[in-house]
């Protein structure tokens, strides 16, 4: 399988078990630009649905529904139709699930009661504060730790030295044979989870196309740059197909250019199915790639969800605001503000989420020429900084 | 994917990186060079005649060069090329023959067959020629106090210059006691030397995985008793190739120059050598991968390894006891020892100095201990591979690997 699905493949065959028998497919490009004729962007979690015949009726009695809407019926008599569900909870089944996990090194808890879940076709970041635990939790799904207690399942099975060989894993701590040439690296990377030489050999060729890197396949890793190094290290990841990828910081040390296709890979894969968990402390990247974070401290997981919904809940809110003169007492007006920064025309203030801002508007504009104005949920490093306080 | 192939597949990497590397090719040739040249230089400077030039001032000298240089074959087989050969040169007057000797062109001077001049006595040369002018000198004496004239005293020196005791040697006569002794001696460097070269090889590889950190992405979907056997199997397999290799061009420079008579390098005293350097290398691979997986850094490699050196050291030692002595209490304790049983046993199977059920009982302890170690060593191994940093601790990598 190429590192980019055909378009009409549908990547994911689940029995989620709340909606009985579906067939649900996580968007591709097909689906996507149906979703975008009719004005709506794709989720990875909130997807398009396919089902036979009487769907609609098995549709309803999917939980916390937000919207239904039928976006197409296939002419073929078989009955299928796509569906766009927009729901608060993600109806892709979690694969991975790390349950309950403590660790301790001597008198250093690692882990303390971790407990995670990462869906086929979803894309979670991974995030806290050095030493919370991130890199402990991650091992632990390769068995490169053992937990204390806890566990961790893949289709609610413990995992199985056969089922690891198919996850990719980028550890923090980059690591590839320097004298190695790049393909043969990556070919022996994928023939010990299992890939026949030909195949290896195929999907690393592949892999260094994908990534620029096909004119220096036969370079010893050595003498590759440190950019290119990192590329190679995210073949290596990649090469054998994983249905899970789990990265360690895959951003850390990247330009922005390679930053970028990190990201679009890591987007790629999910929306191909895969499960994709990383971490990171960059958290405007993963505000904008990720829908879903957890963020870890001293060992446990202090915030899950989606980062919408995480936003929606937090109580406050940021207001900013450019006024070409005075201020004078425009704020004292204002309820529940908790903080407010001016530098010379524009304010930041941090308010309460229940205050009402719509009189506030009114008013700002009686005051002077309002060049600009904005009420916004706080950012993902707001809810981080909140979280890991 | 069964576990036998991803062994196979860590074998097979290791066997073409290490095969191609520089300083394997390098290695190789210059085992190769080096054992070729330790067959056919002793040959080509050993076995020749030693050639001495003596000035001769004043008469009554040249009987004296004939008995010395008699006295110097005396040793030989009749037919063979004699080992010294003396040339008389004639010289006006001790000046002159002085300054011959200063530039070098005589060896020593004999002047009226009643002194003898050398340029200084203990030298290497000089010293083995005074002592047969010497010799020489007294013979003739010799033949002067005999009343009874020539033939007489040309029996005497006759009589000295023979081997009044006849020869025997226990092992029979199709191989020489020296041969044997040469080929054990050969063959206990050549383990010693492949054990410490291997085991460093297993060393380096297992803490350069470590180093470069590549031991986590692989750990990550092969388990560590896996990377530690397919190492070994590679590197052993590469090693066994380069000694069969060594011994191979050993064979043929011996085939070429005749040193060493050939039935003496059999079959089985190659088989012996193999079996031992297979065991040998599989016992400190073992310890020396284990080791590798306590360090981080190649810089501590070499002190983590320091204790299995010193058992390697040991252990040749012992060995060169043992060629000296193949029944001493040394060599018969070194044989129940399985660490320096690799070592001690080869040389006393080629002296065949050792009983049977000796060597059976040490092949039996030497590959218990293996599988000994390959269950404590594969759990350090396990233990040590991704604690990264300072040193590992052998008793922290054992606890925490799991069991």
């Amino acid at each position: 399988m190429g590192p980019r699905g055909s378009g009409s493949q549908k990547v994911v065959a689940a029995t989620p078990q709340n909606v009985g028998v579906l067939q649900v497919g996580v968007s591709e490009s097909a689906d996507r630009r149906r979703l975008a004729d009719a004005g709506l962007a794709a989720h990875q979690h909130r997807p398009t649905v396919a089902v036979r015949g009487g769907g609609e009726e098995l549709l309803q009695t999917l939980e916390n529904v937000v919207s239904l809407q039928q976006l197409h019926k296939s002419n073929d008599g078989t009955g299928r139709a796509v569906w766009l569900l927009w729901g608060t909870t993600p109806i892709l089944p979690s694969v991975l699930a790390l349950k309950d996990l403590h660790k301790h090194y001597d008198d250093v808890v690692a882990l303390a009661g971790c407990s995670l879940q990462v869906g086929k076709g979803r894309m979670l970041g991974f995030l806290g504060p050095n030493g919370a635990g991130k890199t402990t939790a991650m091992r632990t799904i390769f068995g490169l730790v053992t937990p204390d207690s806890g566990e961790v399942t893949w289709e609610d099975r413990p995992i199985s030295m056969e089922q690891k060989r198919r996850f990719g894993y980028m550890p923090e701590q980059r690591g590839l044979y320097p004298k190695m040439r790049a393909q043969e690296q990556l070919t022996y990377l994928g023939r010990l989870r299992g890939m026949d030489a030909k195949e290896a050999s195929a999907s690393a060729d592949r892999w260094l196309e994908r990534l620029g890197l096909a004119e220096r396949r036969m370079d010893r890793v050595e003498v590759l740059s440190h950019g290119n190094q990192q590329r190679v290290q995210l073949a290596a990841a990649l090469v054998h197909d994983p249905v899970l990828l789990v990265m360690d910081e895959p951003f850390s040390g990247l330009d922005p250019i390679a930053t970028e296709t990190m990201a679009e890979i890591l987007r790629e894969e999910a929306e191909r199915g895969k499960g994709v968990v990383f971490s990171s402390h960059q958290l405007d990247l993963v505000e904008d790639i990720c829908e879903e974070v957890a963020i870890i401290n001293a060992g446990q997981i202090v915030v899950e969800g989606d980062v919408r919904d995480l936003k929606d809940a937090a109580p406050i809110r940021h207001l900013e605001i450019e006024l070409d003169g005075e201020v004078g007492d425009l704020f004292d007006t204002l309820d529940g503000v908790r903080q407010i920064r001016s530098v010379d025309h524009t304010h930041t203030a941090v308010i309460d989420a229940a205050t009402d801002v719509r009189a506030f508007l009114t008013r700002a504009q009686e005051m002077g020429r309002l060049r600009h104005f904005a009420y916004t949920t706080p950012s993902l490093s707001d809810l981080f900084r909140e979280a890991v306080r | 994917m069964s576990s036998i192939r991803t062994v196979w597949r860590i074998a097979m990497r290791e066997i073409r990186e290490h095969g191609r590397s520089k300083s394997f090719l390098i290695t190789t040739t210059v085992t190769f060079l080096l054992v070729a040249g330790l067959v056919i230089v002793p040959e080509l400077i050993g076995g020749g005649t030693d050639l001495f030039t003596v000035g001769s001032v004043g008469g009554g000298n040249e009987p004296i060069v004939t008995a010395a240089e008699q006295l110097g074959n005396a040793a030989n087989e009749s037919d063979a090329e004699p080992s010294v050969s003396i040339e008389l040169r004639e010289f006006e007057d001790r000046e002159s023959a002085g300054t011959a000797m200063d530039e070098g062109d005589v060896d020593a001077i004999l002047i009226d067959g009643s002194e003898v001049i050398v340029e200084s006595v203990g030298g290497f040369g000089e010293s083995s020629l005074l002592s047969l002018l010497q010799q020489g000198a007294a013979s003739i004496e010799l033949e002067a106090a005999v009343a009874q004239g020539g033939q007489a005293a040309a029996d005497v020196i006759e009589v000295m210059t023979s081997d009044p005791l006849e020869t025997t040697t226990l092992t029979g006569p199709e191989a020489g006691e020296d041969t044997r002794g040469a080929v054990a001696y050969a063959g206990l460097l050549l383990l010693y030397l492949a054990v410490l070269l291997y085991g460093n090889w297993m060393l380096a590889g297992v803490t350069e995985e470590k180093s470069n950190r590549v031991v986590e992405v692989l750990l990550s979907s092969v388990k560590p008793w896996q990377i530690l056997a397919g190492k070994i199997l590679g590197i052993g397999s590469l090693g066994i190739a380069q000694f069969a290799g060594t011994i191979l061009v050993a064979f043929l420079a011996v085939n070429l120059t005749g040193a060493i008579e050939l039935p003496s390098l059999d079959v089985g005293a190659v088989a012996n050598l193999i079996l031992w350097f297979i065991l040998g290398f599989l016992l400190f691979a073992v310890m020396y991968g284990a080791a590798g997986s306590l360090v981080s850094r190649m810089e501590d490699a070499q002190n983590v390894a320091f204790p299995m050196s010193m058992i390697a050291v040991a252990g040749f030692f012992v060995s060169i006891a043992a060629l000296g002595d193949p029944d001493g209490t040394a060599a018969v304790v070194g044989t129940f020892i399985p660490f320096t049983a690799p070592f001690v046993v080869p040389v006393r199977a080629a002296l065949g100095a050792i009983p049977a059920w000796q060597y059976i009982a040490a092949v039996v302890l030497t590959v218990a201990t293996i599988v000994g170690l390959v269950l404590v060593a594969g759990r350090i191994y396990a233990g040590g591979l991704l604690r990264f940093g300072t040193r590992v601790k052998l008793r922290e990598a054992w606890r925490s690997a799991d069991a």
